[in-house]
């Protein structure tokens, strides 16, 4: 019954997002082959060999990995520890997922104004990761509360009464059961660990700790030296990571449930 | 719940219209809550065969650091056209039929405010020009 | 006995993360209003600057709605190929930190001839993939029976959309509005890079410029207050919006 020329529909999604978004990009991917954008020579893979020895870009990107390695499947961790003791009671406490949410929604200048008034002296690592899960956990938390609360409970009674212990119950029933949330979630809160270069920039400038100096530094830094080559580069890098963490993670989740995207 | 509701968007409401108003509205506030002086302008003086500037004896003040006078300079601060009062020190020479000689600090046609309510640093209205 | 105590628990814990609004608005307020005066009267620049923040923050999530619900009814309904690929490719771009677009944003606003305006911010945050993927995946669970009957009635799709399927996910509209529009409030690294006039700088830029002090806690506080009176408007819309989401 769907008419086929609904697809037009896409259009202005589509013709901006190519616009603003995927051009723009090949256009760019353009200057990571090039020697420099004056004289125009291919350089191959020139520029890549370059940047993998250069100090900062290593430096940034083990330093984001290491941010997003740590701060995910802890905030992942927290938002399912919360949301399973919450589930239960939250009817009765409707107050408790409009507080997890809030944060959400608010400007990081909130907590960077308080945190350089009143907690300079924490480790940056450390600062950014307690902005991080203060920050994002309240959408893992209702997501993985409404998928907890829709759950059919059959099953978990069904475990009980076999002698399954609470422990084994959670991790053999409870999260297979919400996984494609789980998964859902997951991608959220990688999109939001890329994202704590804002707070860090807010709170430690263009040159922070080097514990806390991101990939994101390094490309924002070199773009104000116009130095495209570089960006363009590490951009392509960023973007093939990317590329594959997300392929791996489909790949992984079809294997599970059939039909999600 | 529903009274929170209402509540907050009358809040917003009222903050945006606020924010509206204040902006439309800013240079005429800030001119109603800004105090009014009068001033003086510069003129020169003969001391002697040295052209020196001068001004009113009501317009140089005095504190602990010494002489100084309030001059209203345009502001940089707002957008729209105004003055501030900038302190800027002077050397008074010597006194003239009610006028001060400076020795430095001030230039041909500068305005120096007159009157007490009016402290340096703050956005001043221009009242008469003293004779 | 376990119940009362992860109830306290979970109470503490909540507050914990209301907390830091509270504090802010506290912390404002140790002078009295003078700082908020300050704010409205004596400050034009930073009152710009939040006057800027609402124009960009509500055309582009007002935009970015309006175009990701034609795009998720798309992806949502009509079986095409390539959908799955070219979702994916949305998905990769939402993935990425504004870093590693900069560059491109940066050239394309320049051959636009936006650079250095609000609307630099605006059209790329009208096309941002992250409402088009929430919707579509919000979408997903309308029931196929409610459009199939609602196309016995009239043959346009946009009717349908307008009519049928935006008031059943209003939560999930409402959801994805105000949440384009706090990331939009919220942007700092954006306007760096696509603009170069001081006047043009949203709030959220400036902020971080404001030293220490009462004043710097009032302007946070009045910051805050659009997405926070926001959040308290449709607090049960963007809960709804986000359970309605369901993954089959």
């Amino acid at each position: 019954m769907k008419k086929k020329s609904d697809i037009f529909l896409l259009a202005f999604s589509l013709a901006g997002f190519t616009v603003f978004y995927v051009a723009p990009f090949l256009r760019s991917l353009g200057y990571a082959f090039l020697d420099n954008a004056f004289t125009k020579r291919f350089a191959g893979l020139g520029n890549f060999s370059a940047l993998f020895k250069n100090e900062y870009f290593l430096l940034g990107m083990k330093n984001t990995l290491l941010f997003t390695a740590v701060s995910v499947p802890l905030a992942m961790a927290f938002s399912l520890a919360v949301s399973l003791l919450t589930v239960s009671f939250a009817g009765d406490m409707p107050f408790v997922k409009g507080a997890f949410f809030l944060p959400v929604l608010l400007p990081s200048a909130t907590i960077v104004t308080l945190f350089s008034r009143y907690a300079s002296s924490l480790p940056p690592f450390l600062a950014l990761l307690i902005i991080f899960i203060w920050k994002y956990s309240g959408l893992n938390i209702i997501l993985m509360m409404t998928a907890l609360g829709s759950m059919e409970k059959g099953m978990l009674e069904a475990a009980k009464i076999d002698g399954a212990g609470a422990i084994r119950r959670t991790f053999k029933i409870t999260v297979p059961n919400i996984l494609p949330v789980l998964f859902f979630t997951l991608i959220l809160s990688i999109v939001n660990s890329l994202k704590i270069y804002r707070e860090s920039y807010l709170l430690y400038g263009e040159y922070p700790d080097k514990s806390v100096y991101m990939l994101q530094n390094y490309l924002n830094n070199h773009f104000e030296k116009l130095n495209y080559q570089n960006i363009a580069t590490a951009a392509v890098i960023f973007a093939a990571g990317l590329y594959a963490v997300v392929g791996i993670l489909l790949r992984a989740e079809r294997k599970r449930s059939e039909e999600i995207w | 719940m529903k009274a929170v509701k209402i509540t907050a968007a009358a809040f917003l409401a009222t903050f945006v219209a606020l924010t509206a108003v204040c902006l439309a509205a800013g240079p005429k506030i800030r001119d109603a809550l800004s105090p009014t002086a009068d001033y003086a302008c510069s003129e020169d003086i003969l001391l002697g065969d040295r052209l020196c500037q001068s001004l009113p004896e009501s317009a140089v003040r005095h504190d602990g650091e010494g002489s100084y006078v309030l001059l209203a300079v345009p502001s940089e601060k707002y957008p729209e056209r105004c003055y501030e009062a900038r302190r800027t020190e002077v050397e008074v020479l010597e006194t003239v039929d009610g006028r001060a000689a400076l020795g430095y600090g001030v230039r041909p046609g500068d305005k120096a405010l007159i009157g007490e309510d009016v402290e340096a640093g703050e956005r001043v209205v221009l009242g008469r020009e003293a004779g | 006995m376990v119940k009362r105590v992860s109830r306290l628990f979970i109470a503490i814990l909540a507050a914990a993360f209301v907390l830091p609004a509270a504090a802010v608005i506290v912390a404002s307020l140790k002078e009295g209003i003078k700082p908020y005066v300050d704010f409205f009267v004596w400050e034009p620049k930073y009152l710009r600057a939040l006057a800027v923040s609402m124009f960009i923050a509500f055309l582009s999530s007002a935009g970015s709605v309006a175009v990701s619900v034609l795009a998720a009814y798309v992806f949502s309904q009509i079986k095409f190929r390539g959908r799955g690929f070219l979702f994916y490719i949305y998905i990769i771009v939402m993935m990425m930190p504004f870093q590693v677009t900069l560059l491109p944003q940066y050239i394309i606003s320049k051959a636009l001839g936006i650079y250095d305006t609000p609307a630099a911010m605006i059209f790329p945050a009208v096309f941002s993939p992250f409402a088009a993927f929430l919707l579509t995946q919000i979408m997903k669970s309308i029931p196929r029976d409610s459009i199939e009957a609602a196309r016995l009635d009239t043959s346009s799709t946009l009717k349908i959309i307008l009519r049928v399927i935006v008031p059943q996910m209003r939560g999930g509209v409402v959801c994805a509005w105000v949440m384009m529009f706090a990331e939009q409030w919220n942007m700092v690294a954006e306007p760096l890079v696509l603009m170069e006039s001081e006047k043009n700088y949203p709030l959220a830029v400036l902020l971080s410029k404001t030293g220490p002090g009462a004043f710097s806690f009032a302007a946070t506080a009045l910051f805050m207050l659009l997405p926070l009176g926001l959040f308290l408007i449709f607090e049960s819309e963007i809960l709804e919006g986000l359970e309605g989401y369901r993954l089959k």
